[in-house]
């Protein structure tokens, strides 16, 4: 089989255009600082910025990430200033004050996150003001998240650190506490059940886990983030803003993963290290990480004749966010002998995350023949750089999904942002028995007599 | 895309089974094969075996076969 990739020139491809993306997988900062408050129930997002700017996240983002609504916050009820052209010209911090006043009014909730878009970004409305003239009626936070300023990745950096630096006070340490980040809301389509899951993981090696998104008293964990004794980011790239700042602020330190732990391996590592960190009894925790790997792969062996005589040792492809790429790739490599072609990294990731990346694919994988990894955000130049490779399975978003079979002959799943073509509510590929999900979701593709 | 059958195969190349390109997908089956046996290590290291440990230990693999006839016939 060739392994040689399709000849094709990105470079030229990109010099002669403008620099624009086409069809990028994430949203602007504004869209990041919105949903990330969307992630803290009790927390009431009120925006800044022009009419559309909201209702275009819900298309663009929380529909994109497995056809999920805002919730309690974030549908047409979002509370907006609404800016018009007369608002350029003559400010629009008059009609701000009036919606903060409202908007405390009608809206339920304990956490106020004024959320300013691109329009008040570039008048200089003096948000900031505004803001304090009604900190002693509730709690509030201003974040300056203008959509030229950065994408929704950069948006939940914005939130949190605005949290941080403006709401949350320091506390004495809770032993075995920690905080979880890098779990980006909606950008990463898995996120309520991923972080749910993760809690429960480490509660059985005896950790409280800070998860900040989907519990129900959110503003409270907000408060609580400077009580914990270690920040654990589950990504290259994603929360290391907010971890360094609990840090400098808090002397809170942090540790980072590459990804959100997907099957036995990742997940003993992820509670090994933890519980190492936290300076954990070590028998009690290999205790529990042994009754919960001989549960997963007595389970797992019921998909054995699947693996060893249906479909084994399957070339796949990859298209997604780093973390979730790293997680899956390891995953199929390392537990389930699948074989990865290409990787294809969709997020953005900065330079300077690149070579742990690289490395996770390469070292991180107990395999000879490495696959080819590209950093790529173009959905056109994705579907070129897809070509001529050879892969049974396409893991990537739903933009992939109707060239998949035509173009590679491959079987297609929605696992990355955006995807349109699933509902994704609970479910998710963390922890010990997130391997045993992803496995059943890839075999129900081509399992089957008729 | 449905996998079909595994003795009529589907429309995939790699699951051909007859003439010259079931040949070659066979082979290809093989080099698959070979090159990743996280599946069987991870399996055989946290799954517990079915057989009592004195299977394994004799080499005998007609352990179990009526041997009576065979000592009469010698």
């Amino acid at each position: 089989m060739s392994r040689e990739s399709p000849s094709l020139d990105t470079a030229a491809l990109r010099s002669d255009g403008p620099a624009a993306t086409e069809a990028p997988r994430w949203s602007c900062a504004l869209g990041g600082a919105l949903t990330t408050t969307l992630g803290i129930f009790g927390a009431v997002p009120i925006l800044h910025a022009g009419a559309g700017c909201g209702l275009g996240q819900q298309f663009g983002l929380t529909y994109a990430a497995g056809e999920n609504a805002g919730g309690p916050q974030g549908g047409t009820n979002t509370p907006c200033s609404s800016l018009v052209e007369e608002h350029v010209i003559f400010g629009g911090e008059d009609k701000l004050r009036s919606l903060i006043a409202s908007s405390l009014q009608l809206m339920k909730g304990e956490l106020f996150a004024v959320i300013s878009g691109c329009i008040p970004s570039l008048i200089g409305d003096d948000v900031d003001a505004v803001v304090r003239e009604f900190r002693d009626q509730a709690s509030l936070v201003h974040v300056k998240a203008p959509g030229f300023g950065g994408t929704s990745y950069d948006g939940y950096e914005l939130l949190l650190e605005a949290l941080v630096e403006q709401h949350v006070t320091p506390r004495p340490k809770v032993k075995g506490r920690v905080n979880l980040l890098g779990v980006v809301p909606y950008q990463h389509l898995f996120w309520k059940g991923e972080l749910a899951v993760l809690k429960e993981e480490l509660a059985a090696i005896g950790v409280e886990a800070n998860i900040l998104f989907t519990e129900f008293n959110g503003p409270e964990l907000v408060r609580n983030l400077s009580e914990a004794e270690l920040t654990v980011v589950l990504s290259p790239w994603n929360g290391h803003r907010v971890a360094e700042k609990l840090k400098q602020k808090f002397d809170i330190p942090w540790i980072a993963f590459p990804s959100v732990p997907v099957g036995g391996k990742q997940t003993t590592s992820f509670l090994r290290r933890v519980a190492a960190e936290l300076g954990l009894d070590r028998g009690p925790v290999e205790t529990s990480i042994r009754a919960a790997q001989r549960h997963s792969y007595r389970f797992l062996e019921y998909a054995g004749d699947g693996l060893i005589l249906g479909l084994p040792h399957a070339y796949f492809a990859v298209v997604a966010d780093a973390g979730t790429a790293i997680g899956i790739t390891q995953f199929l490599t390392n537990e389930i002998a699948y074989l990865p072609d290409i990787v294809i990294i969709a997020d953005g990731t900065p330079e300077a995350a690149r070579a742990e990346v690289v490395r996770q694919l390469t070292e991180g994988l107990d395999i000879a023949g490495k696959p080819e990894i590209i950093f790529e955000s173009d959905a056109h130049v994705i579907r070129q750089r897809l070509k001529g490779h050879h892969f049974l399975f396409l893991l990537a978003s739903s933009l992939e999904k109707h060239t998949a079979g035509e173009e590679y002959g491959a079987l297609h799943h929605s696992i990355s942002f955006p995807s349109y073509d699933r509902l994704v509510l609970d479910t998710n590929y963390a922890g010990f028995r997130g391997g045993l999900k992803l496995l059943e979701e890839l075999s129900s593709k081509w399992i089957g007599p008729l | 895309m449905t996998r079909i059958h595994s003795l009529r195969g589907d429309a995939l190349p790699t699951s051909a089974q007859a003439a010259y390109a079931g040949a070659v997908a066979c082979g290809e089956f093989l080099l698959r094969s070979w090159k990743n046996k996280s599946f069987q290590r991870t399996l055989l290291e946290h799954t517990d075996d079915s057989y009592h440990p004195w299977w394994y230990e004799q080499d005998d693999p007609l352990h179990f076969v009526e041997k009576k006839g065979a000592q009469d016939v010698a």
